[in-house]
């Protein structure tokens, strides 16, 4: 059984076709990652996961249990973001978007706003509910902090963080609204690779609180490291797609990374 | 007939005056999508000077005075922008804070104004007073006809300048991408100054054009028109030059009609209610390029 | 040690609060006047603050409100006799709906053209109050309204009417405050931040925008309200751009999104006029103050009480100094 299933997704900007007829399966419990030249439309395709974008044709199905362990297809093609927070898909921003004039610790309380139940009237005069909701989202916050290592910037400013630890604040931000699959677009950007190791470990460990993840990544020694299944895209079509090891050796994708006479070259070899 | 040609030449007049102060507030919009709030007070000044240079140094010298004017409008803009808005912008701070600023220098030139002219309604010179022209019954006179050709002109050299002077290239480059033309080590400040001189020169045409077709000169005028331009630069589509010159237009005929075949005190009701259904309809106005939604 | 953090963040409305709330012990009753128009301002310009600093709009036309409030109770007072209390539930009511009617459009409206609908929506409520002669009496406005009559008690003492408006500009400050704490004040934070981060943590944008132009409006519609009988008359001409402007003001002033420094920015914006009005000269182009203030204001880096400006004044000071050591080295 699959996680989440992608089917024939296609999107146009006008004449453009930015994604064209893309399907792939995420597994639970995996590293889905999503690589391709730049402009290959991986970004693109997280727009249209997430709701920004609605595609022109195909369909995005989540994979979820009922009560009596039967499983159902969630149709998410289309949905609204704030739907699609709902039914459990949360995702990063390729350069970093965080409530740069809040606390750290405000950046994962709006994280997690879809689950604080209480509505904007009650907002307005402390009251019970209120009250109640709002301690117990500042402790789960709290160690969601300390999830990424956060627990002493939690009034700290965000922007006032250093880069590695606001990366860290944006996904433990996606984290906070408990999805079931975390979309990273590249976490590793402008890292340096002490910096890439450690958050190769940590993406790891973060499959603990995901179903599954998401990368879109460009560091490929990163890739290779980390992903249980890699897709590859090329002007919006998938030329390939398999594990690490049948994805390095496939000609196609050398071919769209280094052009036709990098075919000779290795990919891994040329870092 | 007549009336309706009558109306339509009021409204043209009156467009073309709408349609240079709205070019102010569109080429600044362009290049740093500031709304330069000051534009309007700028319109004000001028014809403030014009009428205190005219009623001292220059007595009876219209052309004189209106070269002078221009000059002190152009200094202007360029201080306006020098002082109040570059500090704000070289310091990269939200355009809120600049816009703040330049309402600041609105407030400051208005009270200049005031102060110095007082509140009552005088008498501006003219040109060509009580000559007119009969166009099929609609009857248009000199300094109508005068705003018109000066205002059409004045669009058709600028629209010639930004396609091929070397300074209108380097206004459109700006417009498309202020860091880019910075790094290709374009005197990106002095541009900017020159375009704030650019739009005060012509919001200072517009000004001292107005009080000449009144032939009176208030210190409402500029509020009045400000407003109204930098509404008719929303409708057109700020930003697009193209579309304050439409907009202009359209939104002084639009008021000329309901001035004249309903009521003076509908004219401002209508014309605020066209644009916010405009907006709502189509929130870029009429020429806006749509922006890009950019994730 | 919770509770001193309280104090801490708390100190200058506490501050403003008891100072304000003692001076009338030692004002005579022009000076007490002006605390009261100080005590109005603080409470519109709060209310626009939510807008601008924690729901991220600026609104250029937010005297719309303000005369809203203050015709509201001028209206039913002038046609049906009623009292303030009366009255006040009205208030809300109108005042909250143009601000709803107002969101409306900004769903599918961004930057740029915020302002333009602001403008143009605080231009028409003008001149609807302007020309509905049957209702507003037009250009000529309402005279005679009496002072506030709460619940049959008349406020006929300015104290009085002094106490109930702080009453408000205490309420509204501490409502501020929790709304700004909770689930509503920190996703409007967000939207404001970054309206594209916040739609991907599911945040709909619209209804926010909505709730927040609601409550700002009911807010500045209050303070209207208890001007109009303040001044026991309302005119058309009261309300115009320069109010909004005026407002504008004290909220930068006072710092984006700092309630107790609105009330800062609004005490000096009432204040300094009053006092320049002993030279003729200043205060004929006293507003010239108002403008100067901005630019500076907008100079230093948008904030007085904050201390951004305790850090660009000491930037700058050390700077200097930096620079004068550098040259004696030279030397």
């Amino acid at each position: 059984m699959s996680l989440l299933s992608v089917k024939n997704l296609t999107i146009r900007f006008g004449g453009l076709v930015a994604v064209d007829n893309l399907s792939f399966e995420m597994e639970p419990g995996k590293i889905t990652s999503l690589i391709g030249p730049n402009g290959a439309g991986k970004t693109t395709v997280i727009n249209m996961l997430t709701g920004f974008y609605t595609p022109t044709g195909g369909k995005i199905i989540l994979h979820e249990k009922d009560e009596k362990g039967n499983e159902v297809e969630v149709d998410i093609t289309g949905n609204s973001t704030d739907q699609v927070v709902k039914k459990g898909l949360s995702r990063t921003f390729q350069n970093i978007r965080l409530f740069s004039n809040m606390t750290a610790l405000d950046n994962i309380l709006v994280g997690m706003q879809h689950r604080i139940e209480y509505g904007s009237f009650l907002s307005l005069f402390p009251n019970g509910k209120k009250n109640k909701w709002e301690k117990q989202a500042r402790e789960e916050a709290m160690e969601i902090l300390k999830k990424v290592g956060l627990e002493d910037a939690a009034n700290e400013r965000a922007t006032s963080l250093p880069y590695g630890k606001q990366r860290k604040l944006e996904i433990g931000r996606a984290l906070a609204s408990h999805p079931k699959v975390l979309l990273l677009d590249e976490p590793a950007a402008g890292m340096n690779p002490a910096e890439k190791k450690e958050l190769s470990q940590f993406i790891r460990s973060l499959l603990n609180e995901v179903d599954g993840i998401l990368l879109i990544e460009h560091d490929m020694k990163l890739i290779m490291d980390i992903s249980d299944k890699i897709v590859v895209l090329n002007h919006g079509a998938k030329i390939c797609e398999g594990k690490p090891e049948e994805v390095q050796n496939n000609e196609e994708v050398i071919e769209a990374y280094l052009g036709k006479k990098g075919v000779q070259r290795n990919v891994t070899g040329s870092k | 007939m007549a009336k309706f040609l009558q109306i339509l030449v009021n409204g043209i007049s009156l467009g073309s005056i709408y349609a240079l102060t709205a070019i102010g507030y569109s080429l600044i919009y362009s290049i740093l999508q500031l709304i330069n709030m000051s534009n309007a007070a700028v319109f004000l000044t001028s014809a403030v000077i014009f009428y205190a240079l005219y009623s001292s140094i220059t007595a009876g010298q219209v052309a004189l005075t209106f070269i002078l004017t221009l000059l002190a409008a152009g200094a202007l803009g360029y201080v306006i922008e020098l002082v109040a808005i570059r500090p704000i912008r070289e310091k990269g701070d939200s355009n809120t804070y600049a816009l703040i600023s330049s309402i600041g220098v609105k407030t400051i030139l208005e009270q200049i104004c005031q102060g110095t002219f007082g509140s009552e309604i005088k008498s501006f010179p003219t040109l060509l007073a009580g000559k007119y022209i009969d166009i099929m019954g609609a009857r248009t006179s000199a300094i109508q006809i005068i705003i018109i050709v000066v205002t059409l002109s004045i669009l058709f050299v600028m629209n010639w300048y930004t396609q091929h002077n070397r300074v209108g290239r380097g206004l459109r480059a700006l417009s498309q991408n202020l860091n880019a033309c910075h790094l290709m080590g374009m005197p990106v400040n002095t541009l900017i100054g020159v375009s704030f001189a650019v739009g005060s020169i012509l919001a200072a045409v517009s000004g001292v054009a107005y009080c000449m077709y009144l032939s009176s000169i208030s210190i409402s005028v500029g509020a009045a028109i400000g407003n109204k331009a930098f509404a008719a630069t929303v409708l057109g589509g700020i930003g697009v030059l193209k579309g304050a010159v439409v907009g202009g237009y359209i939104l002084a005929v639009i008021e000329s009609f309901v001035a004249g075949y309903w009521s003076m005190s509908a004219m401002n009701f209508v014309s605020f209610s066209v644009i916010i259904i405009v907006l709502i309809i189509k929130p870029t106005g009429i020429f806006g390029k749509k922006e890009q939604y950019k994730v | 040690m919770k509770n001193t953090a309280l104090l801490k963040k708390h100190l200058l409305f506490i501050i403003i609060a008891v100072s304000m709330l003692v001076a009338p012990l030692f004002t005579n009753a022009y000076q007490l006047r002006i605390l009261i128009s100080a005590a109005l301002a603080m409470i519109f310009a709060m209310s626009l603050n939510l807008l601008m600093g924690i729901g991220g709009t600026v609104s250029f036309g937010h005297a719309a409100f303000y005369s809203i409030g203050a015709y509201t109770t001028a209206v039913l007072w002038y046609h049906f006799k009623t009292p303030y209390s009366t009255n006040f539930i009205p208030v809300i009511l109108i005042t909250g709906l143009a601000g709803l009617l107002l969101s409306l459009p900004m769903s599918r409206i961004t930057g740029r053209y915020v302002t333009i609908i602001t403008l143009s929506f605080a231009e028409i409520v003008n001149l609807i109050i302007k020309n509905w002669d049957p209702v507003t009496l037009g250009q000529m406005g309402i005279v005679g309204i009496p002072s506030v009559n709460l619940f049959g008690h008349v406020l006929k003492d300015k104290r009085e009417f002094f106490y109930l408006t702080m009453l408000f500009v205490i309420l509204t400050y501490i409502i501020m405050n929790w709304l700004v704490d909770s689930k509503l004040g920190r996703n409007l934070r967000a939207i404001s931040n970054d309206a594209i981060a916040a739609e991907a943590m599911g945040i709909k944008i619209f209804p926010y925008k909505v709730i927040v132009f609601t409550i700002s409006a009911i807010f500045a519609g209050i303070a209207g309200s208890l001007y109009a009988h303040l001044m026991s008359y309302v005119e058309p001409a009261t309300f115009n751009a320069n109010l909004s402007f005026e407002c504008i003001s004290m909220v930068v002033i006072g710092g984006l999104g700092n309630f107790a420094g609105t009330m800062v920015g609004a005490l000096f914006l009432k204040i300094l006029p009053e006092y320049l009005r002993q030279f003729e000269f200043l205060f004929k182009y006293r507003m010239i103050a108002y403008g100067l203030v901005l630019v500076i204001v907008m100079w230093i880096n948008h904030s007085i009480p904050g201390t951004k400006l305790k850090n660009a004044i000491s930037t700058r000071i050390s700077a200097l100094f930096r620079k004068k050591s550098a040259e004696a080295e030279e030397v």
